[in-house]
């Protein structure tokens, strides 16, 4: 199954791309593509940072089934000074 | 420069964040006097905008409008402000009765000013009276003296460059040079021919060497300082701010600074990247998510909005490698520049100058006129900083008249020349006229809800119709209330942030409540109930950062990683926890968060109280214009056609009109009544009356009980 990870803000200047294809194999929820960019890309979506995920421009749980050709994106928390 | 008076004094030293005095300067007089305040008083009123509210509630009416003599300008930090060894404290507040919204305005600004003003003997600066000609107000807290100097005029070039002309008084003053010992604020030609003028904060960047500048931007606080003619304030004090604020317990100062910047270091670079970016990454995310004012909010996203998108400021304009705070110790450090920036247009074409910014704001208040242009941006925000004009009313004023061209109520005829959504010729041409008080500019320099006065009685006498009923129709799209322009974030997908905009004391800001990414985004407040109470926490812990003298944004721009274990991660406790452990070490308090949202409120209430004496507090100056609801007029609706029938069919639980048209009225009517619904349940939260009156046991819970309140009150609950 195939996912179109959108980049944004920080992680599209560093990765110099607006969105990353990613195959999924295996276990097919949110969590599931979570740990495997953590840990394939440590530097731009460490563990503690503070995002949600958005399926389809929609706010995600973790426990969501993933279908092919969804669109995910980690949106960080904005409090508007 | 000619000295006109001169008073000497001894700075009085702080003690636990105070120095228990104020300087009050009387224009008229040209005279100085130091007031001692009683320890009761900062108990009560805190700091920064609680002592703004306190003396323009003491010592102006209802009758005070923002050019009477009486009229008061309260500079103020508060006990946090000035502590390098915490993030973010060198904010302070500029109160006033506003030219725009004839209430009280405050306008939080940061820089070396605030910290100065301490530095030199005083918890505030409280001017009055209006001066017979131009003057410069000087502090100099090294030598004890304070002195009124007559405005020199250098030449036509600094007349029209306000930062500059402010760094030229302090280089006469300084025998040419400019150090870190000097900060200023100033107030341009914009402010004095516009109701909607900054104050500039301009301090010494020892770093890149050069005079810079952040704005008390919102509510004509600068038109109403140069109306009292006073073209400048420039404190001096050598005095080291690591001594500053004489802490009850100075390690605790410094461990719980150090626990804050240890989160932003580590968050930020994952989040919004302040850091790096400043607040240009916003631009981003507001785009995607339908929020970003394009065309006079008739938009929220664009295709050309790529092109302003913050690494293209970034990449192209700013300067790297900086370390940006506004302020001593801040590792948020959001504080951008550029130079270098070649003017293309206007009367500094030809010139490379250097450019503070620009902000979120700025970027989308060009947006808001249909410019998608990086270099207008930069131009933009160099003009109307220089000038002194607020880019955020600026923005919305050209984007209100560009929509008037649109449909029809004004002509080119009107205007002089051609203003369409986009064109950087007719919108350059409409920021120089409007700074200079020139053609077509002295319509715009009046504002919003004034412009739009004056086309509803033009365009009614050309076609034979009654002013009121256009005067209606251009309320539907004229994005003010209170009179104040609204921040540059479109509300209609977020019936919290309508609020937000909507209570807001001050006008459609969004310092009060900026719910708009946890409703309409992140879904963390889903209930009626929830975006309600969030109406109610929100303003109040923002009103204490105001009060304290601390910028916001490291509380609630970069999230605790512990937040997410919290009841409420939208209120980023665990950050919070830090600022309390700094309150209580700097002035030896023991307050715990109930205790400040309880002193917020006291100060909120007051301000609300403001309001309701010079008639803007009831409930009619809550309701906000159709544009801010939903889609005000049919091409809006068109726009996002799916989102809004979807929206109608929960709504209506399935059955929607066939006939479009149909659709998008009742849209407009559901969310008519959800808004007011929403204020029935906000003012209930409050502790208002249905009108938007606080009740009298909500003002003596919060110590807000004395016979001139009591009397005052009670007249409209009477009535």
């Amino acid at each position: 199954m195939d996912v179109l990870l959108e980049l944004n803000g920080s992680q599209r200047s560093i990765l110099k791309r607006d969105k990353i294809k990613i195959r999924l194999r295996g276990r097919r929820q949110v969590k599931d593509l979570i740990s495997y960019i953590q840990s394939s890309m440590p530097n731009i979506f460490p563990r503690y940072a503070g995002y949600t995920v958005f399926v389809n421009n929609l706010p995600a749980p973790f426990e969501q089934e993933l279908k092919d050709n969804d669109k995910i994106s980690f949106i960080p928390h904005l409090g508007g000074g | 420069m000619k000295c006109i008076n001169l008073e000497r004094y001894s700075p009085t030293d702080i003690h636990c964040g105070y120095t228990d005095h104020i300087l009050r300067i009387d224009l008229s007089e040209k005279s100085v006097e130091i007031q001692r305040l009683l320890p009761e008083f900062k108990e009560r009123y805190i700091g920064g905008r609680g002592y703004g509210l306190k003396f323009i509630w003491d010592e102006t009416d209802a009758s005070t409008r923002y050019d009477s003599p009486e009229n008061l300008i309260v500079l103020s930090g508060g006990p946090l402000c000035g502590d390098p060894r915490f993030p973010g404290s060198g904010k302070f507040v500029v109160s006033t009765i506003s030219p725009l919204t004839d209430t009280f305005i405050d306008s939080n600004v940061g820089g070396h000013f605030g910290p100065k003003i301490k530095l030199c003997g005083f918890d505030a600066i409280v001017v009055k009276g209006i001066s017979d000609i131009e003057v410069v107000l000087f502090v100099d807290g090294d030598r004890g003296t304070i002195s009124f100097y007559e405005a020199p005029i250098f030449d036509d070039s600094l007349e029209l460059k306000s930062i500059r002309y402010v760094e030229r008084l302090i280089r006469e003053l300084n025998g040419g040079s400019v150090d870190e010992s000097f900060a200023a604020v100033g107030a341009g030609i914009g402010a004095k021919n516009s109701l909607f003028g900054i104050i500039n904060s301009i301090y010494f960047d020892r770093i890149r060497g050069r005079i810079r500048a952040k704005q008390a931007g919102r509510g004509g606080t600068g038109t109403v300082m140069r109306h009292k003619g006073l073209r400048a304030i420039i404190l001096k004090s050598s005095r080291s701010y690591l001594q500053a604020n004489q802490p009850y317990d100075r390690d605790s100062v410094k461990d719980a600074g150090a626990s804050l910047k240890k989160v932003i270091s580590q968050m930020d670079p994952h989040q919004l990247r302040l850091s790096s970016w400043g607040t240009t990454g916003l631009v981003e995310y507001m785009d995607r998510f339908g929020i970003l004012p394009i065309q006079n909010y008739q938009y929220g996203s664009h295709r050309e909005a790529k092109k302003v998108y913050g690494d293209v400021f970034l990449d192209d304009f700013m300067e790297k490698g900086y370390a940006d705070g506004c302020f001593k110790g801040c590792n948020l450090a959001c504080a951008k520049g550029a130079k270098e920036i070649l003017i293309k247009r206007g009367p500094f074409e030809g010139e490379r100058v250097e450019v503070d910014g620009p902000e979120y704001e700025t970027i989308a208040a060009v947006t808001n006129m249909g410019i998608f242009d990086p270099q207008f941006v930069m131009e933009y925000n160099f003009y109307c900083d220089q000038y002194g004009l607020d880019t955020i009313s600026m923005g919305v004023s050209a984007g209100f008249l560009m929509e008037c061209v649109q449909r029809g109520y004004l002509s080119e005829e009107d205007i002089g020349y051609r203003l369409n959504w986009g064109d950087t010729e007719g919108a350059a041409r409409l920021l120089h006229e409007t700074a200079k008080g020139e053609g077509f500019g002295k319509i715009c320099s009046l504002g919003v809800h004034r412009a739009k006065r004056w086309v509803s009685e033009r365009y009614a006498k050309r076609y034979g119709k009654d002013p009121e009923e256009v005067f209606s129709e251009l309320s539907r799209f004229s994005m003010e209330l209170k009179g104040l322009e609204f921040s540059m974030y479109i509300p209609k997908e977020s019936l919290a942030q309508q609020g937000g905009y909507g209570f807001s004391l001050k006008g459609p800001h969004h310092d009060e409540a900026w719910l708009i990414f946890i409703d309409q985004v992140h879904n963390e407040i889903p209930s009626f109930e929830m975006k309600a109470e969030a109406l109610r926490w929100f303003p109040l812990i923002r009103t204490w950062f105001n009060a304290v003298g601390l910028c916001k944004l490291h509380w609630i721009d970069v999230r605790h990683p512990d937040a997410s274990k919290t009841p409420e991660p939208s209120h980023n406790i665990p950050t919070l926890r830090y600022y309390i452990r700094y309150l209580n070490a700097t002035t030896g308090w023991k307050k715990d968060i109930d205790d400040i949202i309880r002193d917020s409120e006291r100060l909120y209430l007051l301000q609300k109280l403001i309001n309701i004496r010079n008639g803007k507090g009831t409930r009619e100056y809550d309701l906000i214009p159709d544009r801010a609801m939903g889609p005000a007029f049919f091409n809006e609706y068109e726009a996002k056609r799916s989102y809004y029938d979807n929206w109608l069919k929960e709504k209506v639980d399935g059955d929607i009109p066939n006939d479009p048209k149909e659709r998008h009225k009742m849209v407009m009517e559901l969310r008519r009544e959800d808004f007011q619904r929403l204020c029935d349940a906000v003012y209930h939260e409050k502790g208002f009356n249905s009108k938007g009156i606080p009740l009298p046991e909500k003002l003596k819970e919060v110590g807000l009980w004395d016979r001139k309140i009591e009397e005052f009150i009670s007249r409209y609950h009477q009535k």
